[in-house]
């Protein structure tokens, strides 16, 4: 068995269900995969290796049983280190919370766990989710599993972007099948096209966020991140669903009055919109191809491309990073080092409560996480409010109608997931601005509450001066079209297996 | 006050009143704990009141049905629609960094409330209701009480739901401040939204007080001061009145108007029995309010709404009005008996049904029953004596079965044992009488006074009084009216 290549999660389920293989032997094989490569990736950040093992162990004595199995029956996967899980640690790569357990497990995670997945460990990220290289982390940055070589190559290594780049370049490590990470602003999606691989941003109140410690509330989703668009939707599957823990999760009803509106379309049926603003944007070469490439075969599978246009996007960036920050300043409102988290040592007798909280929070936040707070605090004060937030809110509702107005004439939009390839680690630490930038085609879909995928693109020939860095496109469906996303990856996905053998110019 | 206002000057004290009332549901606003009052600190908690990273709020349907509730009571307009928003201060008995509150679109709004001008009884005053919304309480801060002296923190009262209630500032006195506050009461008793307990902290007070100062040429208000957290209603009488009298030697001091200083927040120091400052609205917390992303607006359907009206207890207003109407009672027996409680005019209502006598059940109620409850400090629900019990007993005197004093025997007994009328009758040896025995007894009495029957004879009216008494010693099963008829009927037929 240790001959054989790494599974993706459906074949996995498959030979253990069906009696080939079982999770006490295909556990320690992913254990040992972590082992071997984790201390150059840095992908998790704790693995549960007992825990997995002795669980292993229990789901084959399940199965042993006559017992009805789960749909993730025997699946490792990764947990990015924002959700709770009931006794591990929760960190959100923050000093704040590095010794902090939670006494209760997220919504996602118990799911899992009934499904029967097996939970390896947790996945390092940008602390509590704010960045786009996983590098602000107390655990030291995670590596891109994919190099340069030749002239691009860079000594340090390349970014597996961010926030969830510890969960997308474990499952790019061949670690994990699938993982779990979440999404604000881009944070699956932009990870999963610097690693090469599928990552989902769920329409939002799909996936309960009942145990994702928040950023900002309004925007984060928790997705799938894998290798097939297979294993996307199955892990989706599992994960998604009302959930009575959330106010805003969607109920069934709704979901299913809107899934029906949205009838289902092969590709050949699919219009097709091109995103003029995002074509417009100064877009890395391999980038640019990936889109070239991507319309070229879907106009050959018979669909039909539409130029269409989402004039405010010019927007979307500053709208998302006010409204953001505001909630994040109010999310980690709750981080005072008198409950939970990190407190100062500050001799009490001396110190005014003022002092205590304020000595806690500046030691505990890193330089990222306090630069958002107080744009958020400052955006929400007394005065500045209307100017900022309110502004904000209104251009939020404009972007909106910006994708209804687009998704009245086609099924779905295609445009870039990010303007280039990984970037080296490091390349942005003195210019926050710019890796801002890196998240301008993603941060849309959150300010819409829309579903959007990341879909890694095969380039044809590539000249030799050309980066070998993973491409990626990005889809957007109209709420609750994530069925429609799917569609489009499989047939993508397809392609890239005929374009890896050369056969796409 | 009066001494020292020269004559040419009209001034008057301008109150507005926050009321924060605790909801009488089982659970909190936001979780599934309980709201119970006085358990161990720390044990009426979870992941979500605790404000643990990653939890979310799910609204407690009842809270919303309670301010419904007390919408349609002060004849509010109801909001659908309303919005939460979040507060934000930093203390550590506020586990999240923010209070969840309603900012701009609270669930209820522009209603009105009447109450009795403690001046002048026969008047009614009102104030308009401003708004009240929904918010979450926070935590217990037990100063002191930890180690070294430290601070220790209880959240069993974090997430506890609260209506803070808001009137304009119509009030003109601190008697009609607490005459509107008991009147207040008085309804949310009645509706059943909240227990009202001030001891508990279940209703908490804050004032805003200034004056407004009239020499007819022009009209002066002073700086309004906000009186924070006054748990009684002779709190709130007592610390407007030293407020106003503080304002007015403060204005002669320094001619300070409305404007020329911020908004001052004081507190009421009841055993020194004065208001000292607590902050000046500059040094405040900007709140930085702004609606909370994890709730969706509440939505309040008109089927919502109507079916809550269908099930709105009977206002304080309309039982007095059926009190008034139905059971014959005055003005006032209705208003002492309303003023008492709901439970108490429950008691009355069945008192009157079973004996069909509204007046002497107004009387037993208010003069016998409601004296040993304000003796023993008790409710009405601890009372021995069922309102059943009570019907029956009342229905005997007013079907002439038993008279005054035979009853308030079996009432005694009753408060020490649980005995049917039967049995209390029995046991007190009170038996019918027949008009034969009453006949006997006349007879029996005639021929042992008859110096008092001739005194009668010749005018004394009065004289008969002793002979009643003395068959009442004989038999004290005879009813001194059939027996005075019958006597008549003896001595005047002679
Ligand atoms: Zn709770």
């Amino acid at each position: 068995m240790s001959q054989e290549p790494i599974l993706s999660a459906t074949d996995l389920v498959t030979r253990i269900r069906e009696g080939q293989w079982t999770a006490t032997e295909s556990t320690p094989r992913h254990l040992a995969i972590i082992a071997q490569r984790n201390s150059s990736l840095n992908a998790f950040v704790e693995v549960w290796r007992d825990e997995a093992l002795e669980r292993a162990a229990q789901l084959d004595r399940k199965r042993a049983s006559g017992a009805t199995l789960g749909s993730l029956f025997g699946v490792p996967i990764g947990i990015k280190s924002n959700l709770c899980v009931t006794g591990h640690v929760c960190s959100c790569s923050s000093k704040m919370l590095a010794n902090y357990r939670p006494t209760y497990s997220a919504t996602v995670c118990q799911r899992l766990l009934d499904a029967d997945a097996i939970l390896l460990g947790r996945t390092n990220m940008d602390e509590y989710a704010m960045g786009s290289g996983t590098e602000y982390s107390i655990y030291g940055p995670t590596r891109n599993p994919h190099q340069e070589v030749g002239p691009n190559a860079v000594s340090g290594g390349y970014s597996p972007g961010g926030s969830s780049g510890g969960s997308a370049a474990a499952v790019a490590g061949g670690m994990v099948p699938i993982a779990l990470g979440s999404d604000t602003g881009g944070s699956i999606r932009q990870p999963a096209a610097f690693c090469g691989v599928y990552g989902l941003k769920p329409t939002y109140g799909r996936v309960s966020r009942f145990g994702l410690v928040a950023y900002a509330s309004s925007l984060d989703q928790i997705g799938p991140i894998a290798t097939t668009p297979d294993d996307l939707e199955l892990l989706f599957q599992v994960i998604e669903g009302p959930d009575r823990h959330d106010a805003t999760s969607l109920s069934r009803e709704t979901v299913q009055q809107v899934e029906t509106k949205l009838r289902h379309k092969s590709v050949e049926q699919l219009r097709v919109g091109i995103i003029r603003e995002h074509a417009e944007q100064d877009l890395a070469p391999t980038v640019r191809r990936a889109l070239e490439e991507t319309q070229a075969y879907l106009k050959s599978a018979g669909a039909t491309l539409v130029e269409v246009s989402l004039p405010r996007q010019a927007h979307a960036i500053a709208t998302y990073y006010l409204i953001a920050s505001c909630e994040a300043a109010s999310n980690l409102s709750r981080y005072d080092g008198m409950h939970f988290g990190h407190r100062a040592n500050v001799p009490e007798q001396n110190a005014t409560l003022e002092q205590v909280i304020a000595a806690s929070r500046g030691e505990g936040f890193g330089a990222e996480v306090k630069r958002r707070i107080m744009l958020g605090t400052y955006a929400l004060s007394h005065g500045y409010a209307e100017q900022y937030y309110q502004q904000a809110t209104r251009m939020r509702q404009a972007i909106r109608l910006d994708f209804a107005t687009a998704f009245a004439n086609v099924d779905v939009l295609l445009g870039p997931t990010t303007p280039g390839p990984a970037f080296p680690i490091g390349a942005h630490r003195q210019d926050p601005i710019a890796m801002y930038l890196t998240d301008q085609f993603t941060v849309s879909a959150n300010l819409a509450g829309l579903p959007a995928i990341s879909v890694p693109i095969e380039l044809g020939k590539l000249q030799s001066n050309e980066s070998r860095l993973p491409v990626a496109v990005q889809f957007h469906a109209p709420p609750c079209g994530e069925s429609r996303l799917f569609s489009v990856a499989k047939a993508l996905h397809e392609r890239n297996q005929t374009a890896k053998l050369g056969a796409v110019a | 006050m009066s001494d020292t206002t020269p004559s040419a000057l009209s001034v008057q004290t301008i109150i507005g009143l926050e009321v924060h009332v605790q909801l009488a549901t089982q659970s909190k606003l936001f979780c599934g704990c309980s709201t119970r009052y006085g358990q161990p600190p720390n044990t009426q908690t979870c992941p979500i009141c605790q404000g643990l990273p990653g939890t979310l709020p799910v609204i407690n349907q009842h809270a919303i049905e309670l301010a419904i509730d007390v919408g349609l009571a002060l004849d509010m307009e109801l909001v659908s629609g309303c919005r939460w928003d979040r507060k934000h201060y930093f203390y550590p008995d506020l586990p999240k960094g923010y209070q969840t509150s309603q900012y701009d679109l609270p669930i209820t709004r522009n209603g009105r409330l009447e109450f009795r001008d403690p001046a002048n009884a026969a008047t009614l005053l009102s104030v308009r209701i401003n708004r009240a919304h929904l918010e979450e309480d926070a935590g217990k801060s037990l100063h002191g009480e930890g180690v070294d002296g430290g601070t220790w923190i209880d959240l069993n009262r974090t997430g506890t739901p609260l209506l803070e209630i808001v009137t304009e500032p119509d009030l003109r006195s601190a008697q009609d401040g607490k005459a509107f506050l008991q009147q207040l009461r008085t309804i949310l008793l009645y509706i059943g939204v909240s227990d009202c307990n001030m001891q508990e902290g279940s209703m908490r007070i804050d004032a805003n007080v200034n004056l407004r100062i009239d020499d007819g040429a022009q009209s002066i208000a002073t700086p309004i001061v906000e009186i924070k957290n006054l748990n009684s209603f002779r709190n709130v009488e007592r610390a407007i009145e030293f407020e106003r009298d503080r304002q007015w030697q403060h204005w002669q001091a320094t001619g300070e108007k409305l404007g020329q200083r911020p908004k001052q927040t004081r507190g009421w120091d009841a055993d020194r029995e004065v208001t000292t400052v607590q902050r000046e609205k500059e040094e405040a917390a900007d709140y930085r309010y702004f609606p909370c992303p994890d709730l969706p607006p509440v939505v309040l359907s008109a089927e919502q709404i109507a079916a809550r009206r269908a099930k709105l207890p009977r206002l304080p207003q309309q039982w007095k009005a059926d009190l008034i109407s139905v059971w014959k009672l005055s003005d006032y027996d209705a208003s002492v008996i309303v003023e008492q409680g709901r439970d108490v005019a429950e008691y009355f209502e069945t008192v009157a049904q079973v004996s069909q006598d509204g007046k002497r059940s107004a009387n037993w109620l208010t003069q016998e029953i409601m004296r040993l409850l304000n003796e023993q400090q008790r409710p009405i629900s601890e009372f021995p004596i069922s309102a059943q019990q009570m019907g029956e007993l009342v229905a005997a005197v007013a079907t002439n079965e038993l008279d005054h004093a035979r009853a308030r025997e079996i009432f005694s007994l009753w408060l020490e044992q649980s005995l049917t009328l039967a049995e209390a009758k029995q046991r007190l040896g009170i038996a019918a009488i027949s008009s034969d025995e009453v006949e006997q007894l006349v007879a029996e009495i005639v021929a042992q006074h008859q110096a008092a029957i001739d005194d009668y004879r010749q005018g004394k009216k009065q004289a008969l009084g002793p002979l009643i008494a003395q068959a009442k010693k004989l038999n004290p099963n005879v009813s001194p009216a059939k027996f005075r008829e019958a006597l008549l009927r003896a001595v005047d037929g002679q």
